[in-house]
């Protein structure tokens, strides 16, 4: 861990002060209910069209139902006319029935009178009795009997007309990506109603069903069309394809800040292709891309992956956060080492020397490690202080006069890397 | 990109989806600054449901001029005082002659690395007032002047509070940076 001078202000507002955390869902629905009642409560020209004509609406489609109830009660009374006439009607269907019952009943009555005296005018009496109760049954059945025969008559030569049903039918598609709705269109004839089964289980009697099916697979879709009791088939393949599931992720979990490099982790399943859209302008085809944001802003970005079917899924991420970049890293191009005595190579926050080359930080990084190269490639100098830079020196002799190349790579206190390089060109002065 | 002058625009006129995309983009930084000014998180939570209160329905009051986002932050903070004074009479109250000693010494000091999380305790375990003029000259970046009008304090009153904050968060650090090197040794 490194020590470091901090000014207590700097460090509670370059912590905090755009310090993000999401709070708790609840707080939005609260937020809505509480607009909503201040809406509802206020009385503003522009919300009153909606909230209070929708309760005048209700006040008078309440009395207008309540009119209407009014003027229905003579209706009913109408119909309940029409119920008495009809009552009478029936009325005069019972004297008949009456009279077979007199018949009956004078019959019984004798039947009292003569009961000493004739078991068998009884047995007779009886006799006529059940007779007079079968004519009147079987007169009542034979009526029914013949209705029915009329009816079965008519169905019988409605059969005659009509031709075997056929069922067919088409769908809106025969292959589709999951989870996709389905438009049957019946194109049956002669048939009078329905049966679809949809190959899961699931069935419709509607003549023109539309069906969601959820999962990939294969699908026979069945319709059975009846006319009567006779019926026809027919069925169909329905393929529903597997659709991928796009997800992504960022690589870098800190902030993000412009002209950096910000990779995305595509964590997508069951695809074969993939196209990024990064809310800037930008799009790439790779599985893995990067890419960098020029501007700071908000960005919404899009992932779209396609399978080898051509099913495709979107995932959007909204609001990207490109914050604009508070870290400068500024260094010297030259450096004139002391030909004198190799310097220590310290130096303060803030302290600058022609003779000790280091990058300077606008804000100090919590990790930092500075090498320098010579043209072959070896390491002439190397650092993980911050305050110690290159005197220039290499194998205690002055470094001889040529273009180094430099590289910073480190991490600020809030996570952020940062990777850095430079040249710098060694000068010795003549007058030195 | 996100076009905000387009969701402010729609949210003039209170369209619905925009106050909710409103919300999502700033709920988390404003929720932050909650966060700062209260010492739970229930609190917090209040602030930050009244700040949006406020600023959908005050939103034709924002002149188009400036950032928005810098006038949604100033609302919240607003509201945050605005709560201060409502519970401040249950709190502690600062006699002005009791605060007259101001302490001189420096404001940078050695430390350790803390988390965002160790200074938020840090913030959150400060006196009520005191937290209150530290978030607002410190972090949002008022005058004393400015703040003696917020809190109907005397400008002395605020410079006190303000030094009296910083030793006590320095004391808090500190003891926090030397339990860390116990607990790495």
């Amino acid at each position: 861990m490194t020590n470091k001078k901090y000014n207590i202000e700097d460090l509670f507002k370059d912590n905090l002060k755009d310090y993000s955390i999401s709070p708790s869902n609840s707080v939005w629905n609260k937020i809505n209910r509480k607009l909503f009642l201040k809406k509802f409560l206020k009385f503003n020209p522009t919300t009153f069209n909606l909230y209070y004509t929708i309760l005048i609406g209700a006040i008078t489609t309440i009395g207008i139902l309540n009119i209407n109830n009014k003027q229905q009660t003579p209706k009913l009374s109408n119909l309940q006319e029409n119920k008495k006439a009809i009552s009478q009607k029936t009325n005069s269907v019972t004297p008949i029935k009456t009279l077979i019952s007199e018949n009956i009943n004078t019959e019984k009555k004798g039947e009292l009178t003569e009961k000493e005296n004739n078991l068998t005018i009884e047995k007779e009496n009886k006799e006529k009795t059940t007779q007079i109760n079968n004519l009147t049954t079987e007169t009542l059945v034979n009526k029914i009997t013949t209705k029915d025969n009329a009816n079965f008559d008519v169905e019988k030569n409605n059969n005659s007309k009509l031709a075997k049903p056929s069922a067919n039918f088409s769908a809106s598609t025969y292959s589709a990506c999951e989870p996709a709705t389905i438009v049957f269109t019946n194109a049956s004839e002669n048939c009078n109603s329905f049966l679809w089964d949809f190959g899961n289980e699931a069935t419709s009697k509607k003549a023109n069903p539309t069906f969601v099916f959820k999962t990939a697979g294969k699908y026979t879709v069945k319709l059975t069309v009846y006319s009567g009791s006779i019926f026809s088939t027919i069925e169909k393949e329905i393929i529903i394809l597997k659709r991928p599931k796009s997800n992504f992720i960022l690589s870098n979990k800190n902030n993000l800040f412009k002209n950096d490099e910000i990779k995305f982790a595509n964590l997508s399943t069951d695809f074969s292709s993939c196209k990024w859209n990064f809310g800037d302008g930008n799009s790439s085809n790779f599985t893995n891309p990067s890419n960098v944001f020029e501007d700071a802003g908000l960005y919404n970005v899009s992932l779209i992956c396609f399978s080898k079917n051509n099913c495709s899924d979107t995932t959007l991420m909204k609001s990207l956060k490109i914050q604009e970049n508070k870290y400068k890293i500024l260094a010297p191009t030259a450096l004139t080492p002391d030909i004198n005595g190799a310097s220590s190579g310290y130096l303060q926050k803030d302290e600058y020397s022609n003779s000790i080359f280091r990058p300077n930080f606008n804000i100090n990084p919590s990790e930092y490690y500075l090498r320098i190269f010579n043209k072959f490639g070896s390491v002439v100098f190397e650092s993980r202080d911050i305050n110690y830079g290159w005197n220039g020196y290499y194998n205690n002799k002055p470094a001889p006069f040529d273009v180094y190349i430099w590289e910073c790579t480190g991490k600020f206190s809030d996570g952020h890397e940062f990777i850095k390089t430079g040249n710098l060109t060694l000068l010795y002065l003549k007058n030195q | 990109m996100i076009d905000l002058s387009k969701i402010v625009e729609k949210c003039r006129v209170y369209d619905k989806k925009a106050q909710k995309e409103l919300y999502d983009v700033y709920s988390p930084v404003l929720f932050g600054i909650c966060l700062r000014y209260s010492n739970s998180k229930a609190d917090a939570e209040d602030i930050l449901q009244e700040g949006f209160i406020k600023i959908f329905t005050k939103i034709n009051n924002y002149s188009g001029k400036g950032s928005f986002e810098g006038w949604m932050r100033r609302i919240v903070v607003n509201t945050a005082i605005s709560h201060y004074h409502k519970n401040k009479k249950h709190k502690e109250i600062y006699d002005i002659d009791e605060i007259k000693e101001t302490e001189h010494e420096g404001s940078t000091f050695e430390s350790l690395d803390y988390t965002k999380e160790e200074l938020f305790s840090v913030i959150n375990n400060l006196p009520e007032g005191y937290r209150i003029i530290f978030n607002l000259y410190a972090i949002e970046g008022y005058k004393h002047k400015e703040i003696a009008i917020k809190l109907n304090i005397s400008e002395n009153t605020s410079k006190s509070q303000y030094s009296r904050a910083k030793s006590k968060l320095k004391k808090m650090l500190e003891e926090i940076s030397k339990q860390k090197i116990k607990n790495d040794k």
